[in-house]
This record gives structure tokens, C-alpha cells and sequence, in this order.
């Protein structure tokens, strides 16, 4: 299948003070094929926003810029492309839909106002007609009575409604490739399957891309084809949701799987976590970048930072205990 | 709506009241009786008592008050005690003087003080933020009757190129109709009239909108730099809008509200706070009319002065705060 999105050795810094620089991504490259949904999981603070913002190119600036790599789109380099390029592919062709409903709508706009405005300037539809596209689309999107919700405000509506206007604003332009930033995480457990299913099902009858970012291994496994495990701005693993979760490679990954609760856990059992925390970015280990928190550290981890190395199987993987696709020692 | 404007109105009475009372006993006990000074340094003691007996102002405080009291509520604030006209009609005819320039100082004032601060939110950090900082503290800082005085030196006096003092010229004065002298040109088709008014209309506006251009400006800046990190603007963005669009319609109608509030505050302040300006320009408007009120020991002058300034603090608060409603649907009322 062709390649829809291609990032290359991405490298996103923010300016933390007047010396300290730090690499919040740090050269990360993957691909995402063309109707393919690809999962980028992590921990807060793994980088898996900020790539996706990079992707966009709306990293806050300052502090953030974006140092180095390239992402082609459609076999376009989105960084080489002129701000009025970008403003083209943004909301079009890519689209994006953030963590947090509740403040991620224009509180002094209707509904109606903020979205038919990306399709009156991307479709060039009248206001009527963009109205008309408004209205099929909250009905997508399951929004009931949707004439009447054009004119309601954003307060009037609970946060699932308000992540459906905003998944609803996202497709306004059928996109080739939408970009979730945790797009369930502030909802409770029963939206959160709702807005699962539907992006599922929008996904299908649209044939868009999907880059879902979460850190709910559980959604992944749901919705994802395949997956990418960031930690401090490294990719750790990278393959088909299948295999990771049936054999999980690097450590990390088996702690994320690990951590997850089973209803088989005895009553008392106290639940595994990784121990430690994320390092300070501005402070990284010498060696892998998830050493200090290792159960599985070898003396080499902690002297040379292993290579992200690719595997027979196309599954990719940055750990030295990994050999011919098994895990040694 | 119309309930809570009723409700406002209601509860603005008190108000009213409490600054009568106060401006009432205040005139009563620290200035001189009017009776000296409208009968000169010579005058018999007779003759003074007779005139303050006719004044009224033999009469306990309490019982001044309540005839005051009751006269006010017939719509009658007394007649000033120099010129003998009813102060309504004295305060009716330099009330548009005084609403113009406040109007045209607050425009020019919300003008600059949004864009600029805009501006400087946008390119937060840059020199042109920090040489608008600076300047806003200086425009705060700077007293409005020396900026007056500076400003006529410079623009009437050396360069010759605004008039000194006053509302108008004799030979381009517009027919009067709504005492508005823009307004009057305007509706009069009178163009040389409308010039030579803002002619007279800039030094004055400029000297009392300076203070005002920094209030906003800065006031602005703050709340559009807290308003450009909200979540929305970076959704406005992910739409692929202008910049442009997404600063003004998407930011700056957010940052409205409280500007608003500001905006509404210092127009509240010029109406009652020109009063310096007003003397320095020889300006014919309300403020001159209660310091010369004052420096004649013309209580009634005051005292109507006074309430007129209260009404317009009270009806600016008002205003702005349907305004907010306009402004933000979550505000109903």
C-alpha cells in the first residue's frame, strides 16, 4: 500500500531556559500507509503530542521549534512547504482533534460558526451550502436534531457532544489522514467506547488515515493496526498491534502490557507499575534512554544508547537484549 | 433583559442618593456661604443675613436637605445662584461638549489601546512590545493638564498648526440642532465645520486619551496573551485559518470581555475626570462648569454636578455589563 505519511529522523526541541535546550522528539521516524491506523503510545511526556503537532506544525513557537528530519505527506515535505501551503494541507487534508473537548471549541461561536468555517474555506462552499454539509456531518457524527445543535453555543453541550462537533469539524473535509491526541482520555468509560466506535466506523466509510495517540494499551489494541511505543522522545518498538501484544520485545513494552489490570488479578494483589518515573528530558542517561528504570539492564545499557534495529518480521525495536526477533538472557 | 435593566435601574437609586446626601453636606460644611460672596467684601452684616435668610440657608441643615430632597424628585435641582438659570438647562447645554470629547478620547483611546496591545501580544518579547510597555507606563504616568499644556506649546504655539483653546471658530460653526457639533456638521452637510471641530477636538482629545491608550493597551496585551494559549486558538489554527483570522475573530472577540470592562471604566473616569483638561482648553463642558460651581460656593451647581456624574458612572456600568451579554453567550440575563 502507498505510504501516506512518511517521518524521517524528526527531531522537535523546546527551549527550556537560555542554555538548556531539549529534545522532546528525538529523531523518530515512521510511516503511516493510507487508511491504516497507527497507535503512537507512551507515557506523559514521551513526545507522542508533540510529534503529532509537528505533523501539523503547531508546535508552540517559542519555546518549540523543529530542529531537524522530514515529513513527507503524499510524498510532499510538509517542513519545506510555505506557511500558505501549510495553511492548504492543515484542517484539509490532515485534520486533528484534540484531549480536551471541553475547551478546545470557541466558546462565542455557535457550533454552526465553527464548522462550517474550515468548509467554506477549504470547499469554497456558500455559507448555505457549507450549513447543509454541517448538518449531514453532525448526523454522522450520530448528533441528534443537528439543525437545531448549528445554532447552540459549546457550553450547551456535554463533553462527548463537544468531542463529536470536534471529530465532526475534523472530517468537514473527508481528510486524508486524522491525527487523535487522546481524544477519549477526558471522557468517561462509556463515551469513550462511544467515540471509539465512531471513529472506527468513520474510519471505514472514509478510508482516512488515523494516527491515534493514546496511553491506553487497551484502545490501541481496539482500534489500531499497528503501534509505536515512544519513551523520552525514542521510539522503543515499533510493529502490528498483533505481535506486540501477543510478544512484546523490549522491556518497556512488556511493563506497559504488565501494567494493564486483569480481572484475573487474586483480590488484594497489589498492581504492577514500572518503577521510577520518565527522566528529565534535560537530564537523560548516558546509555538507553530506559535504563534507569529497567528491571532487565545489562553493563552495556547504562555505557552505549542502543540503535533502533529492524527485525526480520519488519517489526522494529531499540533494545541489546533483543536478538533475531526473541528476547535473550 | 429588560427585568434586569429594571433591576439595575432600581438598584442605582441608593446610590444616587448616598452621593446627593454626600455631596449635600459636604458643600454645606467645608465651603463658604455663597451669601459674602455674591454681595462682595463690603457688604453690611444685615445685608448678609437678609440674603441668607432669602437664600434659605438659615434653615438647619436637615430641613435644607429635605426641601432639597423634595425638590430634586419634581425634576427641579435649583437655579445657580450666579447666573440665575435652573442648573438642568446650564448642564443640559455643555453636556454634549463634555459627552463629545469623552467619546472622541475613549475612541481614540479603544483604538490604540487594542490594536497596539494586540500587537505586542502577538510579538510578545519583541523591541515593539517593549518600547509599548514602556511607553504605556509613561502615558499612564504623565499628568493630563502638563500633557495639555505641552501639547499646546508644541502644536498651537510653535508649529501654529491646531487652534490653542476652545470648542470652535466663529466663522465654521455648524448650525446647532443636537448640540453635537460632529453630529450637527455631519447631519448640516457642513464639512469645513466638521475639520475646524476636530481641529479643536484633537489636542484636548489626545491629552486625555494618552492615559487611556496605556490602561488598554496593557490591559489588552494580558488577556490576549493568556487568550492566544487557550485550546481553541490551537483548534482554529488546526483549521488551517490565516493568522489573522485566528487572532482577531477567534482570539479577540474572546479577549473582548474583559477589555470591555476596562474600555467602560475609563469612559466612566473621563466623563467625571476631564475636568483639569476641560479648564486648560477653556473646554465650555460639565467638568468646568462644577469647579467654577465649586469655587463659587454654588451648591446648587454642585450638588447637580454632582448627581449628573453619578448617573453617568452608574448608566456606564450598566451598559457595560449588557454589553458582556452581547458579547458572550454563556452571559444571559
Amino acid at each position: 500500500m502507498a505510504k501516506l505519511l512518511e517521518v524521517k529522523n524528526l527531531i522537535t526541541q523546546f527551549k527550556v531556559d537560555k542554555t538548556k535546550i531539549i529534545s522532546a522528539v528525538d529523531k523518530v521516524s515512521f510511516s503511516i500507509d493510507e487508511g491504516e491506523t497507527l497507535a503512537i503510545v507512551g507515557e506523559s511526556g514521551s513526545g507522542k503530542s508533540v510529534t503529532a503537532l509537528s505533523v501539523m506544525q503547531l508546535v508552540p513557537n517559542p519555546p518549540g521549534h523543529i530542529e531537524g528530519g522530514e515529513i513527507f505527506f503524499q510524498g510532499e515535505d510538509l517542513l519545506k512547504m510555505s506557511p500558505a501551503q501549510m495553511r492548504e494541507v492543515r484542517g484539509n487534508k490532515i485534520s486533528m482533534i484534540f484531549q480536551e473537548p471541553m475547551t478546545s471549541l470557541n466558546p462565542v461561536y455557535t457550533i454552526g460558526e465553527q464548522i462550517t468555517e474550515a468548509i467554506r474555506l477549504h470547499l469554497k462552499l456558500s455559507k448555505k451550502d457549507a450549513e447543509a454539509r454541517a448538518v449531514e456531518l453532525l448526523r454522522k457524527v450520530e448528533i441528534p436534531d443537528a439543525e437545531k445543535r448549528l445554532k447552540t453555543y459549546p457550553h450547551q453541550l456535554s463533553g462527548g457532544m463537544r468531542q463529536r462537533v470536534m471529530i465532526c469539524m475534523a472530517l468537514s473535509c473527508s481528510p486524508k489522514l486524522l491525527i487523535a491526541d487522546e481524544p477519549t482520555t477526558a471522557l468517561d468509560v462509556t463515551i469513550q467506547a462511544q467515540i471509539l466506535d465512531l471513529i472506527r466506523h468513520l474510519r471505514e466509510s472514509e478510508k482516512t488515515a488515523v494516527m491515534f495517540i493514546t496511553h491506553d494499551l487497551g484502545v490501541v489494541a481496539d482500534i489500531a493496526h499497528r503501534a509505536v511505543v515512544m519513551y523520552a522522545g525514542n521510539i522503543m518498538e515499533m510493529g502490528s498491534v498483533h505481535d506486540m501484544f501477543l510478544n512484546p520485545l523490549h522491556p518497556y513494552t512488556r511493563g506497559l502490557l504488565n501494567a494493564i489490570p486483569k480481572l484475573s488479578t487474586p483480590r488484594g494483589e497489589k498492581l504492577y507499575t514500572i518503577r521510577g518515573i520518565v527522566p528529565d528530558l534535560s537530564n537523560l542517561p548516558k546509555g538507553c534512554v530506559f535504563s534507569t528504570r529497567c528491571e532487565e539492564c545489562m553493563e552495556i545499557c547504562h555505557e552505549k544508547r542502543p540503535p533502533l534495529r529492524q527485525l526480520e518480521d519488519g517489526r522494529q525495536v531499540r533494545c541489546f537484549k533483543v536478538e533475531g526477533g526473541k528476547v535473550i538472557g | 433583559m429588560l427585568k434586569y435593566t429594571l433591576k439595575r435601574i432600581l438598584m442605582a437609586i441608593p446610590v444616587i442618593l448616598g452621593i446627593v446626601t454626600i455631596v449635600f453636606v459636604l458643600m454645606r460644611v467645608f465651603s463658604s456661604n455663597p451669601a459674602y460672596l455674591l454681595l462682595g467684601q463690603r457688604a453690611s452684616a444685615e445685608r448678609v443675613a437678609e440674603l441668607t435668610s432669602y437664600l434659605g440657608l438659615d434653615q438647619p441643615i436637615w430641613k435644607q436637605y429635605i426641601i432639597y430632597l423634595g425638590q430634586m424628585f419634581q425634576g427641579d435641582f435649583g437655579d445657580s445662584l450666579f447666573s440665575g438659570l435652573p442648573v438642568m438647562q446650564e448642564i443640559g447645554e455643555r453636556l454634549p461638549a463634555t459627552i463629545e470629547l469623552a467619546l472622541f478620547s475613549v475612541l481614540i483611546a479603544s483604538v490604540l489601546g487594542v490594536s497596539l496591545g494586540v500587537i505586542c501580544a502577538v510579538k510578545q518579547n519583541s523591541a515593539l512590545d517593549r518600547i509599548c510597555q514602556v511607553g504605556g507606563l509613561v502615558g499612564v504616568s504623565l499628568p493630563k493638564f502638563w500633557l495639555g499644556l505641552m501639547l499646546i506649546i508644541l502644536f498651537a504655539v510653535n508649529l501654529g498648526w491646531l487652534p490653542v483653546s476652545g470648542r470652535f471658530d466663529f466663522m465654521n460653526r455648524p448650525e446647532t440642532i443636537t448640540g453635537f457639533m460632529i453630529l450637527d456638521s455631519i447631519i448640516t452637510g457642513n464639512w469645513a465645520a466638521l475639520g475646524s471641530t476636530l481641529r479643536y477636538m484633537l489636542l484636548p482629545g489626545v491629552s486625555i486619551a494618552i492615559a487611556s491608550v496605556g490602561t488598554i493597551m496593557r490591559y489588552t496585551r494580558s488577556t490576549m496573551l493568556e487568550t492566544i494559549r487557550q485550546d481553541y486558538i490551537r483548534t482554529a489554527r488546526a483549521k488551517g485559518l490565516r493568522e489573522r483570522v485566528v487572532i482577531i475573530h477567534h482570539a479577540l472577540k474572546n479577549a473582548l470581555i474583559p477589555i470591555v470592562t476596562v474600555i467602560g471604566m475609563e469612559l466612566g473616569g473621563l466623563f467625571s475626570g476631564s475636568v483639569l483638561v476641560e479648564t486648560i482648553f477653556a473646554w465650555p463642558g460639565v467638568g468646568k462648569y462644577i469647579v467654577d460651581g465649586i469655587n463659587n460656593s454654588d451648591y446648587a451647581v454642585v450638588q447637580g454636578g454632582c448627581v449628573l456624574v453619578a448617573v453617568i458612572a452608574v448608566g456606564m456600568n450598566l451598559v457595560v455589563d449588557l454589553l458582556y451579554g452581547l458579547l458572550d453567550p454563556r452571559i444571559r440575563y
